[in-house]
């Protein structure tokens, strides 16, 4: 099934598509050397930000494989965009996707990020109606693998040094739920 | 680097490209649903093993990334072609490959498919410089599995329910061997 532009409210959250109006919140974020050194990307200066918040204006339904989903996450009564959640439809015929996070590290240890996550998920099993969902993350970084874990996600992979990344071997982890999981965890 | 003219010799193996004198043997195996069971192609029909083969004639070099060796596995002794072996280049920039094979049920229990695999996992690491080589199975594939394990892999990953195959989901090992591991396993 297909998702269209999504908004979604939690106790404390709104998740919807980017707006153009984001880019000093996302250059805030994506300005972070804590947040991109677990990133393919490099801290990224405003121009930069400028055209990653274009491209991500762009990404906010989901109507096909292929198709990535990002959904800004609004801290309520204030309008400030703390960070972002991510679901990208890996495979039609397998029904597969893959979730993603970046928050702004000013931020963390509130669980926001649990909050947003879950909702998505909420959104990939229940209304997507996926099969499997996984989220990757750097074997070293540990406060993603712990929301994974919190999320309810189980461990499947640790490849051991698969990735060249910023200068050294890297290995990642994959964390994933099916969706009879997140009934059993949700009914 | 390289394409292959000549071919890789083991103890009791002769790994070569395929030829167009090679149709009665490889229908041999492909037609096999026993072959087949754990893969996601059905048994062949004689017409599809010939476009298969035509395929895998042009399949014997290592030139670029995304590039599948595809070696047929003759006894030396017979000159019987008893399976195959592959080599993929699946990343030039993070040096990843990865191997699969198929044996002719009759000629299972030898020790051939493990043999051939370590000489294409040598070819790998010495010719084209790999770090990493990983192979995938069906988690109830148990041949596979002893194979994998018996070369020296390590299992890095249990992905549940990762595919929709022949009516059912399955689920995939992956197991993986550095080329430092398997160095140390030469010594």
């Amino acid at each position: 099934m297909t998702v269209e532009r999504p908004v979604i409210a939690t106790e404390r959250l709104l998740l919807r598509p980017y707006e153009e109006r984001d880019l000093d919140d996302l250059a805030e974020i994506r300005g972070h050397a804590d947040v991109t050194r677990y990133l393919y990307e490099e801290p990224q200066d405003r121009e930069e930000v400028r055209r990653v918040l274009a491209r991500r204006t762009r990404m906010h339904s989901l109507r096909r494989e292929g198709d990535g989903l990002v959904l800004a996450v609004v801290l309520k009564g204030t309008g400030k965009v703390i960070g972002d959640v991510s679901l990208r439809w890996t495979s039609e015929a397998h029904r597969q996707a893959e979730i993603g996070f970046v928050f702004n590290p000013d931020y963390h240890g509130k669980g926001y990020a649990y909050e947003a996550a879950r909702e998505l998920l909420r959104l990939g099993f229940e209304q997507a109606g996926f099969h499997r969902i996984e989220g990757r993350c750097d074997a070293r970084n540990g406060a993603s693998a712990r929301l994974m874990e919190r999320l309810g996600m189980r461990l499947e992979a640790h490849l051991v040094e698969n990735e060249w990344f910023k200068g050294e071997w890297g290995s990642e982890l994959i964390y994933a739920m099916l969706d009879r999981e997140w009934d059993q965890a949700h009914s | 680097m390289p394409t292959l003219t000549t071919p890789i010799e083991t103890a009791r193996l002769r790994l070569r490209p395929f030829a167009e004198t090679d149709l009665d043997a490889l229908a041999n195996i492909l037609a096999r649903p026993d072959v087949t069971q754990y893969l996601d192609t059905e048994p062949m029909t004689r017409q599809e093993v010939a476009s298969t083969l035509q395929q895998r004639i042009t399949m014997n070099r290592l030139n670029q990334e995304g590039d599948n060796l595809m070696l047929a596995i003759e006894v030396k002794e017979t000159g019987q072609l008893i399976g195959s072996a592959n080599l993929i280049w699946l990343s030039e920039e993070y040096a990843q490959g990865e191997i699969g094979y198929t044996l002719h049920p009759d000629h299972q229990g030898h020790g051939y498919a493990s043999e051939a695999t370590r000489a294409l996992m040598d070819y790998g690491f010495r010719e084209i410089e790999l770090h990493r080589i990983v192979g995938c199975c069906d988690d109830r594939n148990e041949r596979s599995i002893r194979l994998l394990e018996r070369v020296g892999m390590r299992r890095e990953a249990h992905f549940r329910q990762i595919e929709w195959v022949k009516g059912e989901w399955c689920s995939q090992f992956v197991y993986a061997i550095l080329r430092e591991e398997w160095e140390a396993r030469q010594r």
